[in-house]
């Protein structure tokens, strides 16, 4: 373990950093964004190594990331975050396959797939997110919503509640504004 | 008038390395090595590989920021007589630099933060068009419009914006010269998944509106088969794949190409199990191969002898430009 970190590519320190995690025979691994930096071959390796070693030590991983496709390269469950809630959770094919909140459904909408149908344009989410101390009344991402429901959505903040095989945190799905939709 | 805006010929960029007594160069990096293609007026021309490999370098290249070693770049103006840029002196090249814009690929870093916006985008019709005072304020104003943003901001600092709001700064300040060739140098790799469609959205409006030709470099394949029409594919500073864009990802020829498109993730679980089985193995080996060899070889799953001792040449299979020795047969 001679060579300076300067030496060592960006796969190789990302290594390192894994197998330092690692030294203590952790339960849980926190990952956060631990391939963002790194070229798509070296990001696969990555990936695949983390797959395999949590198998062989038996331990339980928590992978931080915004890139979709990493999430269904390694997941089994996903909890999709917005302003500092959970707006959606469930089994990863549950998720990707079925996703109920807007937010969800918006993001997997924006971002161009290989060999996908192709669009002229992306469907983006319009805005962005809101500052934190300017945070919307009621529901969070009622702003940039496509769904938004006046006088529901800014109103109160929706729970998270279980629908079907998972938790979804929106208006849409509460049975008492089942008449309004 | 030729249809292509850009034409690029055995270009090459060696860096020196130095280094033993009073610093004699030991060796080079070959950093573009014998790069030749051509960009059609209006296109979107895609260069992708993984860094190291050189796309970096070759837009810097065609930027003029560097001075290849090597090769020649003719660049056609609309209505405009062919220029050789390699060539060209610090005077010609500044006018070539209204024609050929960057955008670059840290939107933190490329604008300074003790400038206000109308400066940042306008510093350049200062000198250019000699516009200063309201004239260049209703210039600015308009180019703010044009992406996205509004006019109001003209007097504030980058650090009071957003990832995505400072790359639209970026983009007006590239479109300030009404550029006819924009190279995008990893233009969206640094933005969310959201902002980062609305940013293609908007490079591909300003394309229609200013008719502009991009040379855009990327390393995330999705976003150069959404936005690309044709694609090079580099490898340690050569030019492995040429091919339109349906060709390329439908049908790929190079086993880098595959390899690459292989390691993307795709957001389908469905598709994991799948996708491992076919992964291969290897990162970019730093400058160890030999330079009349096939660069790929090391990491390459069907590589023969005949790969490793000598350059493979560049064969034509179907319109597509592959450097292997296998092309076609494998």
């Amino acid at each position: 373990m001679s060579p300076i970190h300067s030496s060592l590519s960006g796969g190789m320190r990302q290594r390192a950093m894994i197998a330092m995690a690692l030294s203590c025979q952790p339960r849980m691994l926190i990952a956060d964004e631990p391939t963002t930096a790194l070229d798509v071959t070296t990001q696969a390796q990555i990936l695949d190594l983390i797959a395999d070693l949590k198998e062989e030590f038996d331990m339980s991983v928590m992978l931080i990331t915004h890139d979709l496709g990493v999430v269904a390269e390694v997941a089994e469950d996903v909890a999709v975050m917005y302003m500092g809630k959970v707006v959606e959770r469930g089994d990863v094919y549950s998720v990707f396959e079925n996703p109920k909140h807007p937010y969800t459904q918006a993001l997997l909408e924006s971002v161009p797939r290989i060999g996908g149908v192709r669009k002229k344009r992306l469907p983006a989410i319009k805005g962005m997110v809101p500052h934190p101390l300017a945070r919307p009344s009621g529901c969070s991402f009622r702003t940039r919503c496509e769904r938004y429901m006046p006088g529901v959505c800014d109103r109160a903040e929706p729970e998270l509640t279980k629908q079907g095989e998972s938790e979804v945190a929106c208006f849409l799905y509460s049975s008492e504004l089942a008449d309004v939709r | 008038m030729s249809d292509n805006i850009l034409e690029v010929n055995g270009l090459s960029m060696h860096f020196p390395l130095s280094g033993g007594a009073f610093r004699k160069s030991t060796s080079v990096v070959r950093a573009v090595e014998d790069v030749s293609f051509s960009v059609k007026r209006g296109e979107t021309f895609g260069v992708v590989g993984e860094s190291g490999s050189g796309k970096t370098t070759l837009g810097r290249c065609i930027m003029r920021i560097l001075t290849p070693t090597a090769g020649t770049i003719q660049y056609t103006g609309k209505a405009q007589e062919p220029v050789e840029l390699v060539t060209s002196d610090d005077s010609l090249l500044r006018t070539i630099w209204r024609d050929i814009r960057m955008v670059f690929q840290d939107p933190q870093s490329s604008l300074n933060p003790r400038l206000p916006v109308i400066e940042i985008v306008g510093q350049c019709l200062r000198k250019s068009e000699k516009l200063s005072g309201s004239a260049l304020a209703d210039r600015v104003s308009t180019l703010l419009t044009n992406v996205g943003l509004r006019p109001e901001i003209l007097h504030r600092y980058p650090g009071a914006f957003s990832g995505g709001q400072r790359q639209r700064l970026g983009i007006a300040r590239a479109l300030a010269t009404n550029p006819q060739l924009v190279v995008a140098d990893e233009a969206v790799s640094a933005l969310d998944v959201s902002i980062q469609a609305q940013t293609l959205n908007l490079m591909q409006d300003l394309q229609e509106q200013f008719e502009l030709t991009y040379i855009f470099i990327a390393h995330d394949l999705a976003v150069v088969e959404h936005i690309c029409d044709r694609v090079a594919v580099m490898y340690l500073g050569q030019i492995v794949e040429l091919a339109d864009k349906d060709e390329l990802f439908n049908n790929p020829k190079h086993p880098y190409t595959r390899a690459l498109l292989n390691a993307v993730p795709v957001p389908d679980p469905r598709k994991r199990p799948e996708k491992r089985a076919r992964r291969g193995a290897g990162e970019i080996p730093s400058g160890g191969v030999r330079p009349d060899a096939c660069q790929f070889a090391p990491r390459c799953p069907h590589a023969q002898d005949i790969c490793r001792n000598s350059s493979p040449p560049e064969k034509q299979i179907d319109g597509v430009a592959v450097l292997c020795h296998f092309a076609g047969e494998i």
